[in-house]
């Protein structure tokens, strides 16, 4: 059973893990989820979409982010987004290394919302970047 | 404003359309030169003509007179060249000389060896030279020979006469005609060309200008050609091809109108924007209303998304959807669309969250990225509207479940509640009319307040509002403090009478809020009403009273049989809840009518009927129910329909179970029958019930072992009771006291 794409969650409360992965998982998507920044490798080798709560420790310095992205090592085309409730945080995301941000932290219908744009985005930007090797 | 802009008339041409690579030589300078070239050809070569041969009559003239002097000098030489009298020819010629139109003369002798006179630089005349003139550039050259009477030449005489003056009248006269010649040959371009420009350059200029004119978008023009030539023909033609644009014009105008018209009905926004994503086009008056005023130019981005922030993920997603759609190729198109965002929800201009539909088309020009069509539905109203019935579906549904939890808990605890609000209400209303004492009225606010209390437990927070507003009102009119807590209503609480309506109003809403209470409870009640009107009762209890009662037939045994006996609604609960899974795991769709779920059924059959009913559901599931497909084929709604109904009868109760499927295939039994070996005639109900007999193809948790008919009637014999089926047609199965089977009293029909 394909599902419409693998998405890691991190975030540090449990309780708003299960809720975000009940949503997702029944939206279709394949979910992981974690409260550890760290010793995700094996999951971030196929992920799509990571989806960070700001509120982690760690997160101004950038190095988590770094982290993920060394661990996911070879998969290039896995996506980071953050998760926050805060406007000007949401719009600081290029900042702070993500390649994107999702907001109404808690909201779950909005998560799943906001995560199928995202992987609209990625579909055409696949596509586009089909067209400019072809 | 929102038209499809038209051409408008323009009074400032554009250039003339110049060819590219060559000069522009009108065609009035290329006649001109051609006819002032033509005519200058042609005098000159009339004029040179004309003056070569004036010239040489100037010159014969002068030739006749000069051989005529020759001649007559010729003849007066005969007699001195004769007598060899050289005085004599010289004073002839001095005689000739006088004249001063002789330049020179040469007499000889024979043989003209010398001249006898003159002859300077004259040549002598051969012998054998007859008469003749020679003519030169400035002078003319007779020579004659002197001939005797017997025509015996004696000499010969060259006189040479100049033609000076004929040459400057020749010259003279030459400037003249010339002059005369080229006054001729200019008015006679002169008057060609006038001609030209009148018949043919002005007409021609005329048309051209017209033409400028139509193609800048002037539609009214027209020329006057009033000659009937080519050039009026062609000016004519082109009358009739304006027209005909303009009519096709005004045409298209009309068309462009209603098109817009139609547009604007379609309560849709329809932009079009280029492929830097601005508006470029607007085409419906919704456009504005949705997007804003003022919208060819703006980006659509910052239209739909006027609060967004630019972290925004779905402003984001569109702006790069915007940006790459319009580059696409044809055979990406398809997928490409599929991703476009086909809802947007944003912020609203007054807090309401607004959802807009979106659909597009790509306008493709070759060559070029293409410009997108999208047509925008303000969909919010339809979107609140859906919001609003689902949040009322979800109400109803959470006060169901809340409704259920009751009924599990203690159904009769409700039952003792209800009654209770109901007598508290009516004295809540007794006492507003009434002079009520201290302590009565202190009654009356303690069992508000203990009604209020029980209310909120039961999840009614409406009616202990509405309780609460009573308490609230008793206070107020006896002027006492208020009930701590403070009022959730957040009415100032003055002391004084009540508006009557007021407190009746919520006597009577108390009332409703009752009433809707008790009907949910008894829809969320397997067993309906009955359950208001149950006490639980110890199952020990229960038997110990059954024990002591067997065997007799007297009330109180009655009684006890009915203490024991369930409702039929509560054997159904299980098959209710179990139901929409097995059907969905064999693919098909049912419901279940019950009725008579209030009959009582005597405790044994209770017991076993669950089990018994469940088989006998299944059965007609996996054997006698269509697929939804196959319903439909045969008219049948797609939802299948299975019934339970158990009314009391002498003895005991009738249960019985039909659905609107197929019923049951007797081919197939008596088929299976025979090939286990069993003797297959008989009716197909008493093959049914063979042990090992199923026509199910595959066994599966719900059917085809084949036992299950057997096993239900062997339990329903235990208990006293027996199943057959009466119409295999409809797949029904009877439950019956076998008791009363045997009597014969059954008034079932078989």
């Amino acid at each position: 059973m394909s599902s419409a794409g693998k998405i890691l969650l991190i975030d540090d409360s449990e309780a708003i893990l299960a809720r975000a992965r009940e949503a997702l998982v029944g939206a279709g998507y394949e979910v992981v989820t974690t409260t550890q920044t760290v010793g995700n490798g094996r999951h971030l080798a196929s992920c799509d979409l990571v989806i960070l709560d700001f509120h982690m420790p760690g997160m101004d310095g950038g190095q988590v982010l770094q982290g993920l992205r060394q661990a996911a090592g070879a998969n290039r085309r896995c996506w980071y987004y953050l998760l926050t409730s805060d406007e000007a945080i949401a719009d600081d995301y290029a900042r702070l290394g993500f390649d994107g941000s999702l907001r109404h932290k808690g909201n779950q219908e909005q998560l799943v919302s906001q995560v199928a744009t995202v992987f609209r985005m990625r579909r055409l930007a696949q596509m586009a970047d089909r067209r400019v090797t072809r | 404003m929102n038209q499809i802009e038209h051409k408008q008339q323009e009074t400032e041409l554009a250039p003339p359309t110049v060819l590219p690579g060559r000069w522009f030589l009108p065609v009035g300078l290329k006649l001109a030169v051609g006819t002032l070239l033509v005519l200058l050809g042609v005098t000159a070569l009339v004029v040179a003509e004309g003056l070569r041969q004036h010239q040489a009559s100037l010159i014969a003239s002068k030739r006749v007179a000069a051989e005529r002097v020759t001649e007559l000098f010729a003849a007066a030489l005969v007699a001195p060249l004769d007598f060899r009298d050289p005085d004599g020819v010289v004073a002839e010629a001095r005689r000739i000389q006088a004249s001063r139109d002789v330049l020179g003369l040469g007499v000889w002798g024979v043989p003209a060896d010398h001249a006898l006179t003159g002859g300077e630089g004259l040549e002598a005349p051969a012998a054998t030279d007859g008469p003749r003139a020679e003519i030169h550039a400035e002078f003319l050259d007779i020579v004659r020979p002197v001939v005797r009477e017997d025509g015996r030449a004696v000499g010969s005489t060259r006189v040479r006469f100049s033609l000076e003056s004929e040459n400057q009248t020749y010259r003279q006269e030459r400037w003249q005609i010339l002059a005369l010649a080229a006054a001729l040959a200019a008015l006679t371009s002169g008057a060609l060309l006038w001609l030209a420009r009148r018949q043919i350059v002005g007409p021609l200029r005329g048309l051209v200008e017209a033409a400028r004119a139509t193609e800048a978008g002037s539609t009214r023009v027209r020329v006057a050609l009033r000659a009937n030539d080519e050039i009026g023909q062609l000016g004519a033609a082109f009358n009739r091809m304006t027209a005909a644009i303009d009519d096709r014009e005004r045409r298209l105008a009309e068309a462009t109108v209603e098109l817009q018209q139609v547009l604007d009905h379609m309560g849709q926004a329809i932009v079009v924007v280029d492929a830097s994503g601005r508006i470029e086009g607007v085409h419906s008056r919704e456009a504005e209303r949705i997007l804003g005023p003022d919208l060819p130019g703006q980006r659509l981005v910052d239209r739909l998304f006027p609060e967004a922030r630019p972290s925004d993920i779905e402003r984001r997603a569109f702006e790069q959807w915007l940006s790459y759609a319009p580059l696409v190729p044809d055979d990406e198109w398809d997928e490409v669309a599929a991703l476009a965002p086909r809802e947007l929800t944003l912020a609203g201009r007054d807090g309401e969250p607004r959802s807009l539909a979106l659909d597009v088309r790509r306008l493709p020009v070759p060559g070029q990225a293409s410009a997108m069509m999208l047509l925008i539905s303000d969909i919010t109203a339809q979107r609140k509207l859906e919001r609003v019935v689902a949040r009322q579906e979800a109400e109803h549904a959470r006060e169901l479940a809340v409704m259920r939890r009751l009924v599990a808990a203690g159904g009769h605890l409700f039952a003792a509640f209800l009654d209770d609000a109901r007598a508290r209400l009516a004295e809540a209303d007794l006492a507003r009319s009434s002079q009520l004492s201290a302590a009565e009225v202190a009654a009356l606010l303690r069992g508000l307040h203990t009604l209020k209390g029980e209310a909120r437990s039961f999840g009614l927070d409406a009616l202990g509002e509405v309780v609460h507003d009573l308490e609230s009102d008793v206070v107020r009119e006896r002027s006492l403090p208020p009930p701590a807590p403070a009022a959730a209503s957040g009415q100032s609480l003055r002391p004084g009478p009540v508006p009557p309506d007021e407190r009746r109003a919520r006597i009577v809403r108390g009332g409703q809020l009752l009433d809707e209470a008790e009907r949910l409870f008894i829809e969320a009640s397997p067993i309906g009403r009955l359950a208001l009107e149950q006490v639980p009762v110890q199952r020990a209890d229960v038997d110990a009273l059954v024990g002591l009662v067997a065997g007799r037939d007297d009330a109180v045994a009655e009684a006890v049989g009915r203490l024991a006996s369930r409702p039929f609604g509560e054997a159904v609960v299980s098959l209710s809840d179990g139901l929409p899974g097995w059907a969905e795991g064999v693919g098909k769709r049912v419901t279940l009518e019950v009725s008579g779920r209030d009959v009582p059924v005597p405790g044994p059959l209770a017991r076993v009927l669950p089990g018994m009913l469940g088989h006998l559901v299944r059965n007609a599931l996996v054997h006698s129910l269509e697929t939804p497909a196959q319903r439909a084929e045969q008219g049948k709604p797609e939802v299948g329909t299975i019934r339970l109904s158990c009314v009391q009868v002498p003895g005991g109760v009738r249960v019985s179970i039909e659905d609107d499927g197929a019923g049951v295939d007797e081919e197939r039994v008596r088929l299976r029958a025979r090939s286990l070996g069993v003797d297959d005639s008989g009716p197909v109900g008493e093959l049914l019930f063979v042990s090992g007999l199923s026509t199910a193809d595959q066994r599966d948790l719900l059917a085809g072992r084949g036992v299950g008919l057997s096993a239900v009637r062997d339990e329903c014999r235990k208990v006293g009771y027996e199943v057959t089926l009466v119409q295999p047609r409809t797949a029904c199965f009877v439950l019956r006291p076998i008791d009363h089977e045997q009597r014969g009293q059954d008034p079932s029909h078989r």
